[in-house]
């Protein structure tokens, strides 16, 4: 329930800051300490899946989240459409959208939680759940 | 059963016959057939009951495949983020929805906190998850893993929460068959079910084993075949009993009925004695020829009765011919009209012409019939023989009737032969009397007139004249005698004319009475004349007359003190006149002599005793008869005239 709470008042707390410096994390125990942002497309298109030895696990925010734009329009730099179309392509050939989580908080959690896995954020979420900063884009 | 008629007979035969048979099926059926249907309802039910167990189980599956799919949905991994962005819960919510039936879907984390559930506020106390499906009194728990991410590690359970009590839904009652749930923890709703039902009951395998799955079939429904064939047995008996009707209708109209005719028929003849009754006969079958067998019988009865009625007419007039026989015999008036009409009847009766007479034997014949006078036991004189040759008709006993005949001829002469005798010795003896009267009155009637003459003549004296009226009273006497012996002569030879005619009779009484009155009333007596007016006799008025005269003179003879009566009473074949004094009357012995000649009784008076004779020989010739009654001396008498009308 602690947590819970935690949570809430977060949320409270960082609605407003929309803007702020977009950012990929993961927690400490991510293997790597930083991605280029060609690693970083390269693992959300799911191109590589491993990084030493680990599997790693992106996620992905649900589309009508501006960070979700921002993060298409500046790292993975390729408009929706195209990327729908990438998905559709590569479903044949087994491959599968990064996990979507709703919520900037879930995502930060997410991450605080689960080993290996990466994703985008602002900073100050990022920094307010103690996670590893991996990118930081240079605007 | 003797009473019974055939109908009836045959009738209770086939209803018990089938009545036996439809006992017997019935029997069967109830007994036997009910027990293979109640086995077989049983096998049914229990195959039923095993589907039904399938059912459930089924359904239980298939909420394990749902509570799987939910876990593995890639949504249950937000079980790590606490679920902040209400993903699963609302996804939990949804499926509950879907599912209804108050499932309850709750995703635990690892450590066993419930992170979503698809309800609010849940109540249900969750028991820590110890394999995929645990049971926990009314509710089935359904626990399955939540795994995630690369090293696809457990992050938490989602459990599925069912009540059980809505297992029953997955229970079918329908058409009379029934299943329902039973359990000492959970409150199953209740099922109605009727009274009669078959019902088998049987637990449930784990997890649900404290659960007892029942299934019961209603009787009327189970045993609903044996019921439509008691139906159909009733209906196949009726119509049996309705047919068998029918068949006795048949059989009483082609059979009985004409057996009825039969012996109606000979009750009728029995009856009536009517031979000439005949039956139709309807049918070629036994019964028929039967009733051809009974006509005929009575057509031979009726010709032998015909016959033997024939023959006894036969007998009859040759019985009828043998009196008309003998009666002419006896008619015959002399011996040689006797033998004449006995030989010409002879001839008739045998039917043959050869009979013949023969004065003097012997003579050549077949039969003799010998015609012999008896005058005494010894001696017999022959008359001769009537001779009889070949007779043609054959009478029984010829020998014994010849005889007869011979007997009979021979007597009837005797007979005639008699009775001429006998005339010619009345004859004589009338005419003997007659003339004598005649040559005695001639004298006396002298004696008389000369003496009257004598006593009108005054010359004599008193003395003389007193002798001359005793001749005169004593011819006078005789006179009377000789006539009323000349009477008596008359009326035995029988020439006493009668003249019949109608008459009044109290007329006649009152001329009598004129007569009679003058002597009574010398005498001191009254005679009353009670006979009643306008009756009409048919008599000789004379000799009727003479009969009352004599009948009244007596009693006024005989009464020296009293009345005298005289009354008629009538019937319908009589008329009697009746004469009563009170005077002195006549002892009983002498009643019984008082009509005989020359009698009288032991009071004698006047006269010589021929009166009443005489009364009682006209009154035989008038058709009456007298009689005398007296209850003794000195009680008066009555006498009474009876004379039959005709």
């Amino acid at each position: 329930m602690k947590k819970a709470k935690a949570v809430i008042l977060l949320l409270i707390l960082c609605g407003c800051s929309m803007a702020g410096d977009l950012v990929v994390a993961a927690n400490s125990n991510f293997p790597v300490s930083s991605l280029s942002k060609k690693m970083i497309k390269k693992i959300y298109l799911d191109k590589i899946r491993f990084l030493k030895g680990k599997k790693i696990y992106p996620i992905n925010m649900s589309g009508k989240s501006p960070l979700r734009a921002r993060f298409e329009k500046n790292i993975l730099n390729m408009p929706r459409t195209e990327l729908e179309r990438y998905w559709l392509k590569s479903h044949y050939m087994g491959h599968r959208p990064p996990k979507v989580l709703k919520s900037k908080e879930a995502v930060a959690l997410f991450l605080q939680k689960v080993d290996n896995s990466l994703g985008y954020l602002d900073k100050t979420t990022a920094e307010e759940f103690g996670l590893k900063i991996l990118y930081e884009s240079d605007r | 059963m003797r009473n019974l008629s055939i109908k009836t007979k045959i009738f209770l035969t086939f209803v018990l016959i089938i009545m036996a048979g439809y006992g017997f099926i019935y029997l069967y059926i109830l007994n036997y057939e009910k027990k293979i249907l109640l086995e077989k309802e049983m096998r049914s039910l229990q195959s039923e009951m095993s589907s039904d167990t399938k059912e459930l189980f089924k359904y239980i599956e298939f909420l394990k495949k749902e509570s799987s799919f939910m876990a593995s949905l890639e949504v249950m991994e937000d079980i790590v983020i606490n679920d902040i962005d209400r993903r699963i819960a609302t996804i939990l919510r949804k499926k509950a929805k879907d599912l209804g039936e108050e499932i309850i879907f709750v995703a635990r984390d690892a450590a066993g906190k419930t992170v979503a559930a698809s309800i609010e506020g849940l109540e249900v106390k969750l028991p820590s998850v110890t394999g995929e499906t645990q049971t926990l009194r009314e509710y089935l728990f359904i626990n399955y893993p939540i795994k995630m991410g690369p090293q696809n590690r457990t992050v938490g359970y989602l459990t599925t929460i069912y009540p059980l009590k809505n297992l029953s839904y997955r229970l079918r009652n329908a058409n009379g068959i029934y299943s329902w749930l039973t359990s000492d923890f959970i409150d199953f709703e209740p099922v109605k079910i009727p009274s009669d039902t078959i019902e088998i009951s049987k637990k449930l395998p784990p997890p649900l084993d404290y659960i007892t799955l029942h299934r019961a079939v209603d009787k009327s429904i189970a045993f609903s075949t044996i019921n439509h064939v008691q139906t159909l047995m009733g209906i196949v008996f009726a119509v049996m009993v309705a047919l068998t009707t029918l068949f006795l209708f048949f059989v009483s109209r082609n059979i009985l009925s004409p057996l009825k005719s039969l012996y109606e028929t000979a009750d009728y003849i029995i009856k009536t004695g009517d031979y000439s009754k005949q039956i139709a006969v309807t049918s070629n079958d036994e019964i028929g020829r039967l009733t051809q067998i009974f006509n005929r019988l009575i057509s031979k009865t009726d010709e032998s009765i015909k016959s033997l009625e024939e023959k006894s007419k036969e007998y009859e007039e040759s019985l009828i011919d043998l009196i008309e026989f003998f009666n002419t015999i006896t008619k015959t008036d002399s011996a040689y009209a006797t033998i004449t009409v006995a030989t010409r009847e002879l001839k008739r009766l045998l039917k043959t012409p050869d009979v013949e007479f023969v004065e003097y034997p012997p003579y050549e014949a077949d039969y003799v019939v010998p015609i012999e006078l008896g005058k005494g036991k010894d001696s017999k004189e022959s008359r001769g023989a009537i001779y009889i040759r070949s007779p043609q008709k054959r009478l029984k006993d010829l020998e014994r009737f010849l005889e007869s005949v011979s007997k009979m001829i021979s007597l009837q002469i005797e007979r005639i032969e008699l009775t001429k005798k006998l005339e010619e010795t009345l004859k004589a003896k009338s005419s003997f009397l007659s003339s004598m009267s005649h040559e005695l009155k001639t004298p006396i009637g002298s004696i008389l007139s000369l003496s009257q003459y004598l006593m009108s003549n005054s010359s004599l004296g008193e003395s003389e004249i007193e002798t001359i009226a005793k001749i005169e009273r004593s011819a006078d006497h005789l006179l009377k005698i000789i006539e009323d012996i000349l009477t008596i002569a008359k009326a035995d030879s029988g020439t006493i004319e009668v003249e019949f005619g109608k008459h009044e009779i109290k007329t006649l009484t009152e001329e009598v009475l004129d007569i009679l009155n003058p002597v009574a009333e010398a005498k001191g007596l009254k005679i009353y004349n009670r006979v009643e007016k306008d009756i009409f006799l048919n008599t000789d008025p004379k000799l009727f007359k003479m009969v009352l005269i004599n009948l009244i003179s007596n009693a006024i003879k005989f009464t020296p003190k009293g009345d005298i009566k005289i009354y008629s009473e009538k019937t319908a074949q009589t008329l009697s006149l009746i004469v009563t004094d009170e005077g002195i009357g006549m002892d009983k012995e002498d009643v019984k002599n008082v009509f005989e000649e020359f009698f009288q009784g032991r009071n004698r008076k006047e006269g010589i005793g021929l009166g009443l004779s005489i009364a009682k020989k006209f009154a035989a010739l008038l058709n009456g008869e007298l009689s005398l009654h007296s209850e003794g001396i000195g009680k008066g008498t009555k006498a009474i005239f009876k004379i039959k009308l005709s």
